[in-house]
C-alpha cells in the first residue's frame, strides 16, 4: 500500500499548481468585478472603497497569499456576486454535478461493456462492424449538437421526456445520455481492444478446455484482465466528462458546478471561479486516485 | 466463437437504457390554472433590493417590492407607495404614505422604513449600486409615521426615477441572510429558491392592492436560447419575454397554445464611435459611415422587419423625444464624397482606411457587425470584426479602447441619461460617454435641464440637445427593436415594461 500512500501525497501539489494557474488567469482576464458589482453609476471613490475592501487594490502577490492563507483554514472566501460564502454557493450546485456525471458514467459502461464484449467475441462480424460504426458516431458527436438533437427526438417530437431542468429521474435520461455518449465510444473501443487481447491468451484455451461454461470464461476469466486498461480509462476521462458536464449543464439547465463556473467568470466572480475550479480538480484528482486503487484491487501485481 | 447463450444476455443488458429510457418518460404534466411559468434567461443572483444588480433580478424585484413610486408601462413615475407628493422648495420632495400597508410578515410599512432603505443604500460600508444615483440626496427625513422628506444637495429634474427602489423592513432589513429569502411588501412574496435553477414566488394574501390572480409564479432559469425556445413551444414555459429574437416569433407561433404578440420597443440600438480616433475625430467620417449603412437592409434581413429605424436615444413614446434631428438616409455616393472631403481617397488597393468594430459573442451582435462592414466596404472602409467574452468587451468600451462598437440602451425612460452618456464629464467611471464626446452647448442644455423646473422649457432644452448629438453623428442610430413576449393562451393579461420588469404579472389571470 506505499503506493497509494506515495499517490495521496503527491495529490496536493497538483491540486494546488491548478489552483495557482487559475488564480492568476482569472486576475489576468481583461474586465473588473467591482464595476460589474457597484453598477455604470458608481464613483471612483465608491469604486475604489469595494476594491479595497475585497482586498482587490492589494498586490497580486498578496491576494495569492491570502487566498492560500483562508484555503489552508478551509475558508475559499465570498463569492461577490451572491454575497455569500463560495463554499455555500458550490454546495448547493454540487450534487446537481454528481448525479449528472455519475447518471453518465453509469449509462456509459451499461452500454460499453457488454457491446465491446460482443465486439471481441463477434470479431469482424456484424455486430463488431456496427459496434465500430457506432462508437466512431458516438466519439464524433459533440455535447452542444448532440444534446438539442435528443431534446428535438425526445422531448419534441415524441414527447417522451421532459426539455431540460431537474425535476424527477426522468428529467435525468437526456443529459446523461448526451454526456455519456462519447465516453461510452471510448469505452467500446478500449473494451474490444482489451479484449481481444486476452481472448487469444493461453490461460483462457485451459480454460475452455477444462470445460468451464462458456460464460464463466468471459465473465471471470477473461473480463477481470480486460477490465485493467478500461479501468485507467475511465480515470482519465472523468476531466472531459467533468468538462462536458458545462456544456452539457448548459443545454438542459442542469443547475450544477458547470453553470456555476460559467456564470461566475462571465460576472469576473474570482473566488467563486477558484472554488469552482477547485472543486472540479479535487473530483478529477479523487476519481483518478480511485482508479489507481481499483487497478491494485483487480491487478495483485501493482500492490507491491 | 460467440457462445449462444451470452447472446441474449447481452443483447438484455443493451436493452436496458432503452428500457429505463422508456420507464422514465414523463408524459405531460395537467397544467395548473395557478401556476405561472416564466423562461430566464439568466439568474438573478441577488434579490435584495438595495444591492441587486443586473437585469434577470430588477426585472421581478417589483413583485416583491412597493417602491415610493413606480414606472407606468409609458416609463413615467406613478403613485405606489407615496399617494401623493409635494415639492415645497426645489431641493425638497415630500411623500405622503399610503397606509395600512403590510409587509410579507405582517408588520406595517411607514415612513421609517423607508428611511431605513434609502439610509442603509447611500451609507458607502454597504457598497450598494445604488449609492451613486443617490449622491444627489442630502438627508431623509421622517415628519410622522405617514411622510417621509427627502432633501437634495442641489436641484434634480429626475430625481423621482430614483424612487422606484424597492422599500426593505426595518427591523429585517440589517439580517445577513435577508436575501436568502427577502420579504417585501409586493403581490407576491418569497417562495423558493434553488439558484441557478428556479424562484417561485406565492400570491400575497394581504397586498394592499388585492390578492393576485396567479397562486405561484415560478421563474425558471433556462441559460440556453434553443432549450428555452423549445421548453415555450412544449408548454413547459408559459411566458417568454426579453428574450425571444426575433427569427424565433415564427417558431413560436407555430405552437397553437402560444399567442406570440410583437409591439414596438424602445431599446435603442447604435454604433458607437471613438471621437478621439485620428479617422473618426472628423464629424465628416461619422456622417459617411451614417449615410454608408442600409439600415433598411439590415432591419430587414437580421430582425424580419421587427424594428424601427431610429435617430435619437429616447424613443417616439418619450415625452422628450426630438422629432427634427438629422437622419441619414442611405446614401453610399455620398458617403463616397464626404470621406474624399475628409481627405480619404480610395488607395491602390481599393480601400480608403481600416477600421476595428468591436462587438460581444452575442450572436445577433455578431452577424449585424458583419452586415455593417460590407455596407462599409462598399464606400472603401475596411472593417475588422472582432468579437469579444462579454466582461472583456464591456471592460474594453469603458476604457476607451475601440474605434467602432455598437451595444444598446434597453428601457430609457429618464431623458437624464442624456447627460449620463453624451455630457462631457461622463466619461466612464463617471457615465456613459464612452466616446469622449464634448460638446460645450450640449453640456449646458444637459446641465440646465437638470435644474429646469417648468417641463416644457425642459422638453426644449432636451431637444435641443438631442439635436445637436445627432447633428454631431455621436452615434450612428440604428433601430428600435420591436418588443416580442409569448404567453400562454390560458393566460391574459401580460403588459410589457419598457425595462423589462415583470411587474404585470400581478395582474394576469387565467382565461378558463
Amino acid at each position: 500500500m506505499i503506493g497509494i500512500g506515495r499517490r495521496l501525497l503527491l495529490l496536493f501539489p497538483t491540486v494546488l499548481g491548478v489552483l495557482t494557474l487559475v488564480f492568476f488567469l482569472v486576475h489576468l482576464i481583461p474586465g473588473d468585478p467591482v464595476e460589474l458589482m457597484l453598477g455604470e453609476t458608481a464613483s471612483r471613490a465608491d469604486l475604489g472603497q469595494l476594491r479595497a475592501d475585497l482586498g482587490l487594490d492589494r498586490p497580486l502577490g498578496e491576494q495569492y497569499a491570502r487566498f492560500l492563507g483562508g484555503l489552508g483554514r478551509g475558508d475559499l472566501g465570498r463569492s461577490f456576486f451572491y454575497r455569500k460564502p463560495v463554499l455555500a454557493v458550490i454546495g448547493g450546485a454540487l450534487p446537481a454535478t454528481a448525479l449528472l456525471a455519475a447518471a453518465a458514467m453509469a449509462f456509459a459502461l451499461l452500454v460499453a461493456l457488454p457491446v465491446g464484449i460482443l465486439a471481441a467475441i463477434r470479431r469482424n462480424r456484424l455486430p463488431d462492424r456496427l459496434a465500430l460504426i457506432g462508437s466512431l458516431v458516438g466519439v464524433s458527436m459533440p455535447n452542444f449538437w448532440l444534446g438539442p438533437m435528443l431534446i428535438i427526438l425526445f422531448s419534441f417530437r415524441l414527447g417522451w421526456l421532459p426539455v431540460s431542468g431537474r425535476e424527477g429521474a426522468a428529467s435525468l435520461v437526456l443529459p446523461a445520455l448526451t454526456l455519456g455518449t462519447a465516453l461510452s465510444a471510448i469505452l467500446v473501443r478500449m473494451t474490444r481492444a482489451s479484449m481481444l487481447d486476452v481472448l487469444g491468451e493461453d490461460y483462457l484455451r485451459t480454460a475452455r478446455a477444462k470445460g468451464a461454461r462458456p460464460i464463466a470464461v468471459i465473465a471471470r476469466h477473461a473480463l477481470r484482465n480486460a477490465l485493467l486498461p478500461v479501468v485507467t480509462i475511465i480515470g482519465l476521462q472523468f476531466g472531459a466528462l467533468l468538462s462536458g458536464a458545462v456544456i452539457t449543464e448548459n443545454v438542459f439547465a442542469w443547475p450544477g458546478v458547470g453553470t456555476l463556473l460559467i456564470q461566475a467568470i462571465t460576472a469576473r466572480d474570482y473566488p467563486l471561479v477558484q472554488g469552482c475550479v477547485l472543486v472540479i480538480a479535487l473530483c478529477y484528482v479523487f476519481v483518478n486516485f480511485l482508479t489507481d486503487s481499483l487497478y491494485a484491487l483487480i491487478d495483485p501485481r501493482v500492490r507491491t | 466463437m460467440m457462445p449462444p447463450r451470452l447472446v441474449p444476455l447481452l443483447a438484455a443488458t443493451l436493452m436496458l437504457p432503452v428500457v429505463l429510457l422508456g420507464a422514465a418518460c414523463s408524459g405531460s404534466r395537467p397544467a395548473d390554472p395557478g401556476t405561472l411559468v416564466v423562461g430566464l434567461e439568466a439568474n438573478p443572483t441577488n434579490l435584495d433590493p438595495r444591492l441587486a444588480t443586473g437585469a434577470a433580478a430588477v426585472r421581478i424585484l417589483p413583485l416583491l417590492f412597493n417602491s415610493l413610486l413606480r414606472l407606468d408601462p409609458a416609463g413615467q413615475p406613478t403613485s405606489e407607495l407615496a399617494l401623493s407628493w409635494e415639492m415645497p422648495s426645489p431641493t425638497a420632495y415630500v411623500f405622503h404614505l399610503r397606509r395600512g400597508v403590510r409587509f410579507h410578515d405582517g408588520r406595517e410599512l411607514t415612513a421609517a422604513d423607508v428611511r431605513y432603505t434609502y439610509d442603509w443604500m447611500r451609507d458607502p460600508k454597504n457598497h450598494s449600486p445604488n449609492q451613486g444615483a443617490l449622491a444627489v440626496v442630502s438627508s431623509v427625513e421622517t415628519p410622522d409615521p405617514g411622510t417621509v422628506r427627502f432633501v437634495l444637495k442641489e436641484p434634480f429634474a429626475s430625481f423621482l426615477q430614483n424612487l422606484t427602489l424597492g422599500i426593505v423592513p426595518a427591523h429585517l432589513g440589517d439580517a445577513k441572510d435577508f436575501a436568502d429569502a427577502p420579504v417585501g411588501s409586493g403581490p407576491f412574496r418569497w417562495g423558493e429558491w434553488r439558484p441557478g435553477e428556479r424562484l417561485v414566488v406565492l400570491a400575497f394574501d394581504d397586498s394592499w392592492e388585492g390578492r393576485p390572480h396567479l397562486d405561484r409564479v415560478v421563474f425558471r432559469i433556462v441559460a440556453n436560447e434553443t432549450t428555452r425556445l423549445l421548453e415555450a413551444r412544449r408548454g413547459r414555459i408559459d411566458l417568454l419575454w426579453n428574450n425571444i429574437p426575433p427569427y424565433a416569433a415564427a417558431f413560436l407561433r407555430e405552437a397553437p397554445h402560444l399567442a406570440v404578440t410583437t409591439r414596438p420597443g424602445i431599446t435603442y440600438q447604435y454604433l458607437g464611435f471613438n471621437l478621439r480616433d485620428a479617422a473618426l475625430q472628423d464629424v465628416r467620417v461619422r456622417r459617411a459611415i451614417a449615410h454608408a449603412v442600409d439600415r433598411d437592409r439590415i432591419v430587414k434581413a437580421l430582425f424580419l422587419g421587427l424594428a424601427r429605424p431610429a435617430a435619437t436615444l429616447l424613443a417616439p413614446e418619450n415625452w422628450a423625444h426630438a422629432v427634427d434631428v438629422a437622419t441619414y438616409r442611405h446614401d453610399p455616393d455620398l458617403a463616397r464624397r464626404l470621406l474624399d472631403e475628409a481627405g480619404f481617397p480610395v488607395r491602390p488597393d481599393g480601400s480608403r482606411f481600416a477600421l476595428s468594430y468591436k462587438t460581444s459573442t452575442d450572436r445577433q451582435g455578431i452577424e449585424m457587425a458583419d452586415l455593417v462592414a460590407e455596407d462599409l466596404a462598399a464606400v472603401g472602409i475596411r472593417v475588422e470584426r472582432r468579437s469579444f467574452e462579454w466582461g472583456t468587451f464591456y471592460g474594453d468600451i469603458k476604457a476607451g479602447n475601440f474605434q467602432l462598437y455598437s451595444l444598446r440602451w434597453v428601457g430609457i425612460t429618464d431623458p437624464d441619461q442624456l447627460h449620463y452618456i453624451f455630457h462631457s464629464t461622463s466619461v466612464p467611471p463617471a457615465g456613459a460617454n464612452r466616446g469622449r464626446y464634448t460638446n460645450a452647448e450640449v453640456d449646458r442644455l444637459l446641465e440646465v435641464s437638470r435644474r429646469e423646473a417648468d417641463p416644457a422649457a425642459r422638453r426644449a432644452e432636451l431637444i435641443a440637445a438631442q439635436q445637436l448629438i445627432a447633428a454631431d453623428c455621436v452615434y450612428v442610430s440604428l433601430w428600435y427593436p420591436d418588443d416580442i413576449f409569448a404567453l400562454a393562451k390560458r393566460f391574459e393579461g401580460f403588459e410589457p415594461y419598457p425595462g423589462g420588469q415583470y411587474t404585470s404579472l400581478k395582474q394576469v389571470r387565467a382565461t378558463h
